[in-house]
């Protein structure tokens, strides 16, 4: 991977399976946001092989890997990233939005079910303003889940919260996992990272421990 | 993602940052009412002009009498003193045109003085016209209330007078002033007819507003005033002898027009010795206009134009602040499935709603001040018929040009960096 004349990332050769929940940890600079912007498709690799689903990521074009994005990844942020001016139900439907053929009334169904799920159900009409941090990532988690893909990719998803959020959030991956999600979360929170069935270290932009 | 949808983020997006949008959009709004108040005014100028012109009559060829250069001269040089001027077309120049060039249908002189005229207890300065019984069906000026003067009026020298529009109101507002007798310049004359109302006529000079004047026949002129003209101003005596003082020329179609004025003009510089005669075709005078308004059209729409592009330029600015403020959201909704083309598709459909809706307001602002302009001018307001269309296309033009750059640089942010930018 090339940042400017930086090698972001160099030599990783990583395999994930479905249904795995993975956390990534390494100091900053250590290259792991990268690592997961890559899986995400939002970084383009210069150089190696990425497959997802069987599908070879690195030969795509730009448009091709937006779907790829729409359909298969989730993504949960360290800052949550609701747009202010919608509300709750909106927000967890964004997802959805340039997926073509999707059916509205059927996913706003899925959307409230999501928000139900990760309980704010009393919450549906709200902005994200209204919301503590907590509450704003499990929107968040719920927007990420709407499309039903095949992995949640989450960047400090407990950053950005308290010691009892940041364990509620967890316990919600945890039970997603529990269900057959695959998730990688970035982390520099240790004893988080050590929770997860399987942890990767990175160090430098290169894989210097994999625990499972 | 749904077009329908599109509009509704678009417009959600804007009406977020109301003040903003508003601010936005007020260079649009008075760009396109420039615009606007500009074609309708425009077109009332055009209409009025040409109407002006049209009343000369599009067959017709006026002559008039001018004071030459030389006459002109010697009043700078003897100021102080009393002369007689004597020049401009005669009654035997008018019979020899009409005896000798074919395609002359009618000729039709007119004298015409500036007289006090009072009656009805009321005064009042208008100008007296001394023309043939023919001037009504020449000119096309129609007769509302009784009758023009006839030949026989005229053969009779008979003190008849048919008053314009205005005079007839000004002097007898209430009563109708058939049978009235009215004093001109100390003659007295009865009223045989009111003419209708015609407007101004566009050659300016002494016979402008046949709705302020009274109608007398030709001959009665010299009858009753003389043949000399006297007009004093301070020690100045000014003493003219111009038999007649405008001619209409009425020829068989528009195609003997210029032929006709070439002819009169070489016979009448051979039968006059100095240059005291000025040759008008109100159906070139037409054309000229129309050149005329090509190069007023260029000359708006340029100004037209700057101010669009000033207000496409603000609308530039608004945008790309709308960009940076929102880096964000663009990553997450690129991190969400979103091609480049979706976020083009976003801030184009924000720049052009801004547009579409400064657009609407300038229509409304710029028809607006077209009315009130006319009202304070006294002008009856014509809208352009396209100016509503062009001014909603030109906002929507605008919008898609100044929108799109700063749409493609949103659209070519990289996620990550947008992402990581709150």
């Amino acid at each position: 991977m090339r940042g400017g004349d930086v090698h972001a990332l160099k030599s990783i050769s990583l395999g994930i399976e479905q249904g795995e929940f993975v956390s990534v940890v390494g100091t900053s600079g250590s290259g792991k946001s990268t690592l997961l912007y890559v899986l995400g498709t939002l970084v383009e690799t210069t150089d190696g092989k990425y497959e997802l689903g069987g599908k070879r990521i690195d030969s795509m074009t730009d448009i091709e890997r937006s779907e790829i994005r729409g359909q298969d990844i989730g993504f949960i942020f360290q800052s949550f990233h609701l747009v202010p001016q919608l509300n709750i139900v909106k927000n967890v439907m964004m997802s959805s939005r340039y997926i073509p053929g999707t059916r509205r009334r059927k996913l706003k169904k899925r959307a409230i079910e999501l928000i139900e799920r990760v309980g704010l159900g009393h919450r549906k009409g709200h902005r994200p303003i209204e919301l503590s941090n907590g509450e704003m990532q499990r929107v968040a988690i719920a927007r990420a889940l709407l499309m039903q893909p095949k992995v949640i990719l989450a960047d400090e998803p407990t950053g950005n919260l308290d010691q009892h959020n940041c364990n509620e959030i967890f316990t919600l991956l945890q039970s997603l996992h529990a269900e057959g999600t695959t998730i990688i979360m970035v982390t520099h929170d240790l004893e988080l990272a050590h929770r997860t069935p399987r942890m990767i270290r990175l160090k430098d932009g290169e894989i210097v421990d994999a625990t499972a | 993602m749904r077009l329908l949808e599109l509009i509704f983020e678009a417009l959600g997006n804007l009406f977020l940052h109301k003040t903003r949008s508003m601010l936005a959009a007020l260079g649009i709004i008075f760009g396109v009412a420039s615009v606007i108040c500009m074609l309708s005014i425009s077109e009332v100028a055009r209409q009025d002009v040409v109407k002006r012109i049209e009343r000369l009559g599009l067959n017709n060829v006026i002559l008039d009498s001018v004071k030459p250069e030389a006459v002109r001269g010697r009043e700078k040089a003897e100021s102080d003193n009393s002369w007689l001027a004597q020049y401009g077309i005669t009654k035997k120049d008018l019979a020899v045109l009409d005896d000798n060039v074919a395609a002359i249908e009618a000729v039709v002189p007119m004298r015409i003085m500036l007289q006090g005229v009072s009656g009805n207890q009321k005064t009042a300065d208008v100008t007296v016209v001394g023309t043939k019984s023919n001037y009504a069906n020449v000119m096309q000026h129609k007769v509302a209330e009784g009758r023009f003067f006839t030949d026989i009026d005229e053969a009779n020298l008979r003190p008849v007078c048919a008053l314009g529009f205005e005079t007839a109101r000004k002097l007898f507002p209430l009563t109708s002033p058939l049978g009235k007798v009215i004093k001109i310049g100390g003659n007295f004359f009865s009223i045989i007819g009111v003419m209708e109302r015609k407007g101004q006529l566009g050659s300016g000079g002494k016979f402008s507003d046949p709705d302020n004047t009274a109608f007398i026949p030709f001959d009665t002129t010299f009858a009753r005033f003389g043949g000399v003209q006297i007009r004093r101003s301070g020690s100045v005596q000014e003493v003219t002898r111009v038999e007649v003082d405008r001619a209409v020329l009425q020829v068989a179609g528009p195609a003997m027009l210029v032929p006709v004025s070439q002819l009169a003009t070489n016979m009448l510089n051979r039968m006059h010795k100095k240059e005291d005669v000025s040759v008008t075709i109100p159906h070139t005078l037409l054309n000229e206009r129309k050149q005329s308004e090509k190069i007023f059209r260029w000359v708006m729409g340029s100004l037209a134009a700057i101010s669009l592009l000033v207000g496409g330029i603000g609308i530039m600015n608004i945008m790309l602040a709308n960009v940076a403020e929102r880096r964000s959201e663009i990553g997450l909704r690129r991190a969400l499935g979103a091609k480049r083309s979706n976020i083009v598709s976003l801030f184009v459909c924000e720049s052009l709603m801004l547009c579409l809706f400064g657009g609407a307001i300038g229509v409304a602002v710029g028809l607006g001040l077209a009315k009130l302009v006319g009202s304070l001018a006294q002008w009856t307001v014509v809208y352009h018929p396209w100016s509503i269309p062009l001014g909603i296309v030109v906002s929507m033009i605008i919008g898609l040009i100044f929108g799109t750059i700063p749409a493609v640089r949103a659209a070519n942010e990289d996620p990550v960096l947008a992402l990581r930018s709150e």
